[in-house]
This record gives C-alpha cells, structure tokens and sequence, in this order.
C-alpha cells in the first residue's frame, strides 16, 4: 500500500507504507507548511522562536512566522547586554515588517525611552493584544508614582483595532476622554493613570469609553490625582479591584455598567466613593482588611464597607463578604471594638448571604451578625467568645429563619470555639451542616476528637437532621 | 437552531478509512469537526465511505478521540500521554483534516517540550540535519547575539 502526499515545498511524494512504521531519523517538522512552524514558534518567547535560525538552511527564516511576540529583559550588570537587548527587539520588528503580529508583550528593566518607537512599529502591524510590564527589583512593593516610568507615548490610547492591553508598573497621562472601540480586556495593574501630574495644576475628570469592553481588571489603586474617573463599560462582564488602597483627596469612580457576572474588590478603606451602576451582578466578593490608622476611624471604614454592599444590583445569593483584620501592634479586641460601636450607625446587611469573618472577638461576632438578616453561611474563625456572652447573648435573627452553613477555621477546640459552637447549635434552628476544619500540626489526636465530638454533639438533640464534618486541610 | 439539525442527521453515521486500511464509522457532527471531511462532503453529499490517504489508523482514532471529548480539562491533559514523534505525526493529521483546536493543541503541546533547549537539543530531538556552514551559524548568532544568551545545559 502507498501513502501519497504533498510536501511543503509543493513536492508530491510517495512512500512505501514500511516506512511509516516509525519516524526514527525522519525529520517531518521541517516537512510542516510554514504557517504551521510559525504557529509552534508563536508559543514561545521571540528569543526562543528566533534561535531557531541556526538548525539548518529551511530554518533560517521560518522564525518570522510567528504571530505573537514576547521580549523579557533582565537585570543585568553589564551595561553591553542592555544594548543588545535593544538591538534584539529592533531587529526582530524590523525583519518582521511584512507580517501580521497578532501579539506584543514586553517586559522591560531598562530602555523605557525606546518603547515609543516600538509600539509606533507593531501598531502598524495591526497589533491586537499588546502587554507591558516595568519590572521591579523590589517585586511585592508598590512604587510612589514619582518613581514609576512614565510612559512614553499615548498612541496605544487612540488605537481603535486595539482588542487586549495590559499595563504594569507605569505611569501614564492621559487626555480626558478616552475612546478605544474594539477593546475587550483591560488590565492595569500597579499603575498611576491621570490626566495631568500634579500641583500647581487641578485635578481633572478623566472619562473611558470602552463600549465593547468584556473584562476590566486593576491591581493597586490605579487613579491619580484626578477629580472623578468615569468608566463607560456597558458590556462589561468582570470587574475586579484587587490590593485596593488610597488615601488622597476625595475621588470619585463611576462605574457604568450593566449586567456583570462578577464583581470583586479586595483591599481597604478608601476615600473614594466607587459607584457601580448594574441592573444585576451575578456573583460578587468582597474582602475587606479593617485597620485602626490614625487617618481614617474604625466607624469611617465600615461605612465603607455597608456602601459597598449597598451597590445596585448586588443580590442576596451571590455576595461573600470576608472581613479580616491588619496585623498591628494593637490588640485585635481595640480595633474590634470601635467596629462594635460603629455598627450602630450603619443600616443592615440586608442582602448578605455569605459571611467571612476572620478572628473576630465575640461581641463583634454578635453584632455583625445581628447586622444579617439573611444570612445563609458563615466561616470565621472564633477569637473569643466567654461563657457570659453565651449566656447572655441574644440570638441573631438570622439564626431562626436563614443560617443553613457554619464553618469554623483553624479550628482548635479551645473553650472559646466550643463556647461559640455550643451558642450556634443551640439556636440555628435551620442548621443543616457545621464543618470543623484544622490545619496541622494543631490536628487533633483521634482521643482528643472523640472527646470534642462528644462534647459538640451534646449541645443538640438534632443528630439526624444535620451534618457534622472535621475535616484536616493541608 | 444547531441542535435540531443535528438531531436529524446525528444518526447517519460516516466511515472514514486511514490509510492503513483501518475503518472508522463515525457520526456525521463528529466528521464535520474535520473540515477537509466537511469540503469532501459538500462536494459529494452521497457519499458514505472517505477516503484519509494520509493518516494512519492509529493516529486518526486519537483524532476522533479528541474531537469527541475536547474540553479544558481533556486538553490539559491530552498532550502528556504522546511522545514528540506521536505528537508530529498528530500535528500533520491535523493539519491535513483541518481542525483547528487539536492544532493549537499540538503546537502548544511541541512548543512547551523545546522551550528552553540548545539547538543543538532541537536538531536531535526533531531529526533535523544542521546543512548551514560553521561561518553562516557563526554569523547569524552574532545577529541575533541576545538571543543566544543563557541556554539550558541539555
């Protein structure tokens, strides 16, 4: 039998069906079309892809197509090898100018004045998706916005073909209304984005019109020294704000938007309002870290928080809530107890339906529970809660009509944890499954556990109905 | 829309024959993921039995295979179990059937297994015969010198 086919260089062979019994010594990669190589070649970095050339004479040039191009620079202490960095990226585009790039990724340590010219030569191929990142020496620090790079050229903002950006470690200015039409993805990650650096000069409104804009990332607190940020985002999906922290003037950020199917924001206080304008939010999380600065009170910092969760569209199924607090040279019970006070001045939770409180003292526990008409689950881990405060404590609304899920973490079986458990399972009326969960080496020995059991078990008469779990989690 | 439509034909059944001679009946939504099944189709609606002159029955079941269960976590996975020349001869099927996610899947699957390799590593690996002159080699790593930095040892 004869396998026939036609190779890449158009030749039509024949081989004897023998043959194909292995490939031993075939060499059938460089058999491949073109396109194909260039697409194995577009999975790995440019440097990679380009060294390619020297594996023989069909090799020399099939680097060059490659679709998607990545650079990553490193520190370096000898000044030549920054240069031939330069050199490298230059001569990569330049060998390149009769293709279609469909990606551009960067990842500087020096050179920032060269980026203009770089991003002038790959907008010009019809770049879609571009990523640029300055790396830092210190990588779990934030630099001050006079210490970041700014960066170089706005052209990336005016492109309209533009599909993907993601930006790190810059600082940008930006004029005041901002269009980019074909955008679905933004990242802007440790960034300072504004429309004019600084004093003498006002802070500006600064408006983003991404109207096919599907995903919206920030890590850090993006905005600077700006008077108000309005993001026109009506298809957006996911809006995640992550590491939030700020503590400028006022700001204001609007984020008009209209079905999202998940929302985060993880950081702290503010002094900003952030404003979310959705008809429905599918799922949302929200992780707060409490802290007792001199610049903003406890009761400034829960008002935060309860308008967070008072955000249009935010409904009772999907919203977590996780409070946890600084590590501080204060006690925990001082920060924890200013939160206490100021729940008086806050409206309910009304849609809270999941709970994550970590090390939180009792009364707190009380209160925010108190605070949760609705709510379904509730993880915490317990940091004390007396035998008074058994005694006396009244029980939460939620306890008689919604709590279905109790979790505790790192669980110890100290008194104040079997206090808290015995509180829950006498007056969870609706309880349908609490979880003990240890982390080694606090696990407790099997007679330890037995004796625990038994304890737990003796707080209700509801054996049947509910599930009762010690797990150890690694 | 789709789903009807595939409820009336998703019981014919197609046979494609590799080109060992090996039989594959197969349902006629799992033989359009191929599009060179599909052109064959359109060009000849009658037609019960297609001809693969180029790939092995070993490698076209794989590739029905694929189809059938592609997902996130069937990709991931799918790769591990071929070595390098499987994965060749897997790329060249799908090249020749036209499917573009086992494609994607396969260049990936090549690429990650040479990322941070010598050339020398390459050559050897993919059977290629170096025919450039030690001056042309010489002169196209001082080109692209930048590049040639910081190889793993094989």
């Amino acid at each position: 039998m004869e396998l026939s086919y036609v190779n890449a260089s158009g030749r039509y062979e024949i081989e004897s069906s023998q043959k194909q019994v292995s490939n031993n010594g075939r060499d059938i990669i460089s058999d491949l079309p073109n396109h194909i190589i260039g697409s194995i070649l577009s999975f790995l970095p440019t440097k990679v892809a380009v060294r390619t050339c020297v594996l023989s004479k069909r090799w020399k040039n099939l680097w060059t197509f490659v679709r998607e191009l990545s650079f990553q620079d490193h520190f370096h202490r000898i000044k030549i090898k920054k240069m031939q960095f330069v050199q490298f990226v230059y001569r990569v585009l330049r060998h390149l100018d009769s293709s279609m790039i469909d990606s551009f990724s960067l990842s500087l340590c020096y050179n920032y004045a060269h980026i203009k010219e770089w991003i002038s030569l790959v907008l010009s191929r019809k770049v879609k998706k571009v990523y640029l990142e300055a790396q830092s020496k210190h990588q779990y620090q934030e630099f001050p916005t006079k210490k970041k790079k700014e960066f170089p050229t706005n052209s990336l903002f005016e492109c309209q073909y533009l599909q993907e950006l993601c930006l790190k470690n810059f600082r940008i200015r930006l004029r005041p209304f901002i269009t980019l039409s074909s955008l679905t993805v933004l990242k802007l990650s440790r960034m300072s984005v504004t429309t004019t650096f600084g004093v003498p000069n006002e802070p500006k409104d600064l408006t983003l019109n991404f109207p096919v804009l599907r995903k919206f990332e920030t890590e850090g607190w993006p905005w600077y020294h700006v008077k108000s940020v309005t993001l026109q985002m009506p298809l957006l999906d996911v809006l995640s704000m992550d590491d939030c922290r700020y503590h400028g003037p006022h700001v204001e950020i609007n984020y008009c938007v209209s079905h999202l199917i998940k929302f985060n924001y993880t950081g702290r206080f503010l002094s900003a309002t952030i404003l979310v304008d959705a008809v429905d939010i599918v799922s949302a999380n929200i992780n707060i870290m409490l802290y007792d600065g001199s610049s903003n009170s406890i009761q400034e910092q829960m008002v935060f928080v309860s308008k967070l969760l008072s955000i249009n569209g935010l409904n009772a199924a999907s919203l977590k809530l996780c409070l946890s607090r600084e590590q501080l040279f204060e006690s925990v019970v001082e920060v924890f107890e200013k939160v206490r006070d100021s729940l008086n001045y806050i409206p309910d939770f009304q849609i809270l339906s999941h709970l994550h409180l970590d090390l939180a003292p009792g009364d707190l526990l009380l209160g925010i529970l108190s605070k949760s008409p609705c709510l379904e689950t509730l993880v915490l881990k317990v940091q004390d809660f007396g035998k008074t405060l058994l005694d006396s404590a009244l029980m939460p609304g939620c306890f008689l009509l919604t709590l279905k899920v109790v979790k505790f973490e790192r669980f110890a079986a100290t008194t104040h944890d079997l206090n808290f458990a015995e509180f829950v399972l006498k007056n969870a009326v609706v309880l349908e499954k609490i979880t003990f969960s240890c982390s080694p080496p606090k696990k407790l020995g099997q007679k330890k556990w037995k004796k625990v059991r038994d304890n737990i078990l003796s707080y209700t008469r509801r054996f049947n109905s509910l599930d009762i779990k010690l797990e150890i989690v690694p | 829309m789709a789903e009807e439509k595939s409820q009336a034909s998703s019981s014919k059944m197609l046979t494609l024959k590799a080109s060992d001679g090996v039989l594959f009946e197969v349902e006629l939504n799992i033989a359009k993921e191929m599009k060179t099944v599909q052109a064959y189709i359109d060009d000849c609606e009658d037609i019960e039995t297609i001809p693969i002159p180029n790939v092995l029955g070993k490698h076209l079941a794989i590739v029905i295979e694929y189809i059938k269960k592609t997902n996130e976590e069937y990709d991931a996975e799918f790769e591990k179990q071929w070595n390098m020349d499987d994965l060749q001869l897997l790329l060249l099927a799908a090249n020749y059937l036209n499917i573009s996610g086992l494609q994607e899947c396969l260049c990936k699957a090549i690429a990650k297994r040479i990322e941070n390799k010598s050339p020398e590593y390459v050559r050897k690996v993919f059977n290629i015969e170096n025919d450039h002159s030690p001056e042309e080699e010489a002169k196209l790593r001082k080109e692209y010198k930048w590049a040639f930095e910081g190889v793993d040892k094989d």
